[in-house]
């Protein structure tokens, strides 16, 4: 048990996913496109893997390092939950940070509600 | 109404509400992609290109795609098409042919934007996808093949190919450009236009509907996993001063064609062992069986009905490899204690006389000794750990052995007879490398107390990625005897080693890591 946090808890109806960055077998990817590549991919597997679908994800936070990435990373977010989850928009906070873990340049966490109320967006 | 270009032609769809893959499959007729957990978005099986970007077409609502232009792998372009048909046909990249349509699409898509070459960009676009029959590895070169512009011609004997699948499979199945491209001919493609859909309830009763969409909402929506129980091996091995134990735990077969028949009134139901046989889980005969609902549905309708399982009900309903739990000595005796199983007890005896085997009533899913060498593999498995072996012997005489590189490559060595073709052959014995990966270190079924299964998601069985699947290397021994099937004994062997290189924990899966 080295690792401070867990990756996934389970806590009721509420499946939380700990905050993704662009960490892969190689280590910390090169650059925001290949670590935000990396982030979603984790995310989606550590979802799916509980379980759950990403049509659950009822929140996210993304971290940012730097606010001029916002416009890339809302491009590549919204083209990942098209992809696999159709037209299912989680509510979202993003924002900038001084700094994310190991030079991280993204991070984003979710919360994902897997009661038998579902998700769906409210207006 | 939504209108869109679909493969080239302008088409219209009424019902506003349903999915993409609904609006092909059944209003459109497009049977290319495949629906392997709709509408769980989970397999890729039915991955489409929305203005040329991939999309999982059983989560995309029609209306998204209104006015856009819709490309299956029925609209490729036929000489792209029949390019990508040959290359997995070339590197054995296609077995039942099911997951293959929306892999080739994916593929496409990357080769229109010149990223075929890049194995990092294919690996991630594979990740979306799960192919349970080849081990990914020919499915990657099949897309180096049509990176590099290849693949050439071939004078490879298909006819060869197709019996050696056949004898792996255990059933028809086909070998040739067209599998992969989706044509094999599954039940579910091939039904009558206008035949009824049934579709079943937790329960186990039939919904009968003028469409897919109905007959699901009749029946009740299925939630996903909602409880936090691990996987858990459920039989404990009985006292006794043994050399090895294991204990294995419920595994889902997780075969990506879903169970599906259609029948005419008075007619024969169509097979749902097309192109291939599930690893065994659909033994022709078995108690539930989707063909027999056909022909009594299709009789009292007086309609052709097509029936078909959801993801859900494969997992609920079909049939798993019995969990057991065994305790050996090197020479050949010790105890096993197994779920109650027809023919399980003769399939253990095959391989280990000495073996006292008992059967306990356990509750849980159907279980099979029909399923991919059930039984004698578990055995043969530890007694060649209590013997130091490295090499497994099938009871029809394959044999296979099997070692792991330090960077975690896998070798494999395999004699099963004339191999007939080496591809096929090849691809096969990936395929039970991948498998066997899987269920020593991280692939199980959570099952309650009381015998419900809880896992009911494809993704959460634990099947190894293609980013995490080694490199296989396949040695097939020439032999000139009869063929036999060779992938068992190397699932078999493949897992003496995996088992060894991770410590031979007592328990299967060793790890709870690989599904978080």
């Amino acid at each position: 048990m080295s690792s401070p946090y867990t990756p996934v808890v389970r806590a009721g109806d509420w499946l939380i996913v700990s905050g993704q960055i662009g960490l892969g077998p190689d280590g910390l990817a090169d650059g925001f496109d290949a670590q935000l590549t990396i982030v979603l991919d984790n995310l989606k597997h550590l979802v799916e893997a509980s379980g759950v679908f990403l049509a659950q994800v009822a929140k996210t936070t993304v971290f940012l390092t730097d606010m001029a990435d916002y416009p890339a990373m809302n491009e590549r977010y919204t083209a990942f939950f098209a992809e696999h989850a159709g037209d299912h928009r989680p509510a979202r906070s993003a924002v900038a940070v001084a700094g994310l873990p190991f030079g991280a340049v993204v991070e984003i966490e979710a919360w994902v509600m897997v009661g038998p109320g579902g998700v769906t967006a409210a207006g | 109404m939504v209108q869109f270009q679909l493969d080239g032609d302008q088409v219209q769809v009424d019902d506003e509400d349903c999915s993409l893959l609904e609006a092909l499959r059944d209003w459109l007729g497009v049977t290319g992609p495949k629906d392997g957990c709709s509408p769980q978005g989970q397999c890729g099986c039915c991955t489409v290109l929305v203005d040329g970007e991939p999309r999982v077409a059983c989560v995309t609502p029609v209306r998204r795609v209104s006015g856009r232009e819709v490309t299956t792998i029925d609209g490729l372009e036929p000489a792209v098409s029949d390019q990508w048909g040959r290359a997995f046909c070339a590197t054995g990249g296609s077995q039942c042919g099911f997951c293959t349509p929306g892999i080739v699409v994916r593929l496409e898509a990357l080769r229109r934007a010149g990223r075929l070459g890049d194995r990092t960009a294919v690996e991630r676009g594979l990740a979306a996808h799960l192919c349970r029959c080849t081990g990914w590895q020919p499915i990657f070169e099949a897309a180096a093949l049509v990176a590099a512009d290849g693949p050439p011609a071939d004078g490879r004997d298909l006819d060869a190919a197709t019996r050696r699948a056949s004898i792996e499979g255990r059933t028809h199945q086909l070998v040739g450009p067209e599998v992969p491209l989706g044509r094999a001919g599954f039940a579910d493609d091939t039904a009558p236009p206008g035949s009824l859909v049934a579709v079943s309830d937790a329960g186990g009763g039939w919904h009968v509907a003028e469409t897919l969409a109905a007959a699901r909402l009749a029946a009740g929506k299925v939630q996903g996993r909602r409880t936090t129980v691990d996987v858990e091996p459920p039989i404990g091995v009985p006292p006794g001063d043994f050399d090895v134990v294991l204990r294995t735990s419920w595994v889902e077969p997780a075969y990506l064609e879903t169970d599906a028949s259609w029948c005419l009134p008075g007619g024969e139901p169509a097979t749902p062992l097309a192109n291939g046989g599930a690893f065994g889980a659909k033994a022709p005969g078995r108690v539930d069986d989707v063909t027999a609902a056909a022909r009594r549905l299709a009789d009292e309708h007086g309609r052709p009905v097509r029936v078909r399982w959801s993801r859900e009900d494969t997992v609920r309903r079909g049939p798993k490899r019995p969990p057991m739990a065994i305790g050996v000595r090197a020479d050949g005796t010790g105890e096993v204690v197994v779920a109650r199983t027809a023919g399980i007890v003769a399939a253990i005896a095959s391989v280990a006389p000495e073996l006292t085997v008992t059967e306990v009533d356990l509750p849980g899913p159907p279980t099979s000794a029909g399923i991919r060498g059930a039984g004698w593999i578990e055995v043969a498995i530890a007694l060649a750990v209590a013997r130091g072996a490295d090499a497994v012997t099938s009871p029809e005489g394959a044999r296979a052995s099997a070692s792991i590189a330090e960077d975690g490559a896998i070798s494999v060595a395999v004699r099963c007879g004339d191999p007939l073709d080496r591809v096929v052959l090849r691809s096969y014995c990936i395929g039970a490398a991948h498998a066997a990966l899987g269920w020593v270190t991280g692939e199980g079924l959570a099952v309650g107390d009381d015998g419900e299964v809880l896992d009911l998601t494809i993704r959460s069985f634990g099947i190894v990625r293609p980013g995490d699947m080694p490199r296989v290397e396949v040695e097939i021994l020439d032999d000139d005897g009869p063929p036999v099937p060779g992938s068992e004994a190397v699932l078999a062997a493949v897992a003496v080693a995996v088992w060894k290189h991770q410590g031979l924990g007592d328990r299967w899966p060793v790890t709870q890591e690989a599904r978080r």
